[in-house]
């Protein structure tokens, strides 16, 4: 019980230090790019998932596919513990500023939520049915750049690239860092004015796919 | 805009369908548990295997096309004294010795090599004494068995097995070439040379009615 408390009060502690950080370099380069801005800015909100994680740790859909398959035919499936990790919906903030007419820069900010379970070894029948879970969040932030491919009337079709360092937390006792990148090749834009939809494809560290609103000013 | 809507309904329900999916589904033990089974197989596959090799050794002739190809020996057959025979054919007990002692219808079978149990092939090693439980030799037979053996898997996992105490019986089942094994068999499981865990099982001569005890 202890133990439990005190780890809960680590991840804690690295949860709020992650999330400080965050805050404090999006400010920081919101306000230097801000006055540097020639064009319009523009705010966009998006819920995305599932984090792709999966391409680059050790816990994947793999994973879960040896829990539910797994016969117990060698000693490693019997004694052996099995993580795999379900993907959960990300929010993703996104500041930008029109450098040119076809070029926007800016910070790419996104925080999720996943859940990693764990099985026990098939050894102990009481074990082969206990499932035991643990949640895990993940804060990535990128610098991005987001290129406008063609305009029409009332939409615009985009790309995007970002690179940055991604934070994970409660994985394990210690906070884990790691390159963080993310690359859309084709995103939608519809609107009207100054409050447009947004819908896009991505493969990286954050997100596959995420839809959201955008508002500009 | 309705587009948009729609397209936002449809995002959404892929989004709930992929989180809610429940395609897999945890499996249940309510027989034999994967760990049974493992350790059922070291008899059922294991030392039945061996059982199997010495009953056709038995009924071959040491002069024969099958005695002369198959094995290796020594030129008495092995229900002599002093007979010693050698697997040669390519199959599971490839490599193996079998050893007539004196004055007793007792053979001693050694093994050493890649076995395969439960689909997986590991290098495995047997020791089994067996004692023939039956007056005298015919086409399938009672066994009184006593053996030992390890096996060394990937990952550093390993194990030893043997008889506990007391000799397990192989029943031979009627119009097949099996056996019912009754008896206790003992597992002691290593990780890296460090024991983990170790289990003794009650066989009962049906699969189904076996039963482990983990002993720590």
């Amino acid at each position: 019980m202890i133990i439990v408390q005190r780890r809960s009060k680590v991840s804690g502690f690295l949860h709020y230090n992650s999330m400080k950080r965050i805050i404090t370099i999006l400010v920081a380069l919101s306000a230097v790019l801000s006055m540097n801005a020639q064009g319009r800015h523009e705010i966009e909100v998006l819920m995305g998932g599932p984090v792709s994680g999966i391409f680059f740790n050790e816990c994947s859909s793999y994973a879960k596919y040896d829990y539910y398959y797994s016969s117990g035919n060698t000693l490693k499936d019997l004694y052996e513990d099995v993580k795999y990790r379900d993907s959960f919906i990300g929010m993703g903030l996104v500041y930008s500023y029109e450098v040119k007419s076809w070029l926007k820069l800016g910070i790419d900010a996104t925080a999720s939520i996943e859940e990693v379970t764990t099985r026990k070894g098939l050894a102990y029948k009481e074990d082969a049915n206990n499932l035991y879970s643990q949640g895990v969040s993940h804060f990535t932030v990128m610098p991005m750049a987001r290129i406008r491919y063609k305009d029409g009337y009332k939409a615009e079709a985009y790309g995007r690239i970002a690179a940055g360092m991604e934070f994970i937390t409660n994985w394990g006792d210690e906070e884990q860092k790691q390159f963080a990148w993310e690359v859309v090749p084709f995103g939608l834009c519809f609107g009207k004015k100054d409050l447009h939809f947004i819908f896009e494809m991505g493969l990286g560290t954050a997100y596959m796919a995420r839809f959201g609103i955008s508002y500009e000013f | 805009m309705k587009r948009i809507f729609i397209l936002f309904a449809v995002v959404a329900a892929i989004v709930s369908c992929d989180k809610y999916d429940d395609t897999f589904g945890p499996s249940t033990y309510e027989s034999s548990s994967p760990l049974e089974l493992y350790m059922l197989s070291i008899a059922d596959d294991g030392v039945s295997s061996v059982l199997a090799e010495l009953e056709s050794a038995l009924q071959t002739d040491p002069d024969g096309v099958v005695g002369k190809y198959f094995y290796t020996n020594n030129g008495l057959s092995l229900t002599a004294d002093g007979a010693v025979w050698t697997v040669n054919r390519e199959g599971p007990l490839s490599g193996a010795t079998m050893k007539k002692v004196t004055g007793k219808n007792v053979w001693m079978i050694s093994y050493n090599g890649d076995f395969s149990m439960n689909g997986t092939s590991f290098p495995t090693t047997f020791e089994v004494t067996a004692t023939l439980a039956d007056s005298e030799i015919g086409s399938h037979m009672n066994w009184d068995v006593e053996f030992s053996g390890t096996r060394t898997e990937e990952d550093g996992y390993s194990c030893s097995f043997s008889n506990a105490e007391v000799p397990v019986g192989f029943k031979a089942i009627e119009n097949t070439r099996n056996w019912g094994a009754y008896g206790y068999l003992l597992m002691t499981v290593y990780k890296e040379n460090t024991r983990i865990d170790r289990i003794l099982m009650e066989l009962r001569g049906l699969r189904s009615s076996s039963s482990i005890t983990h002993i720590k």
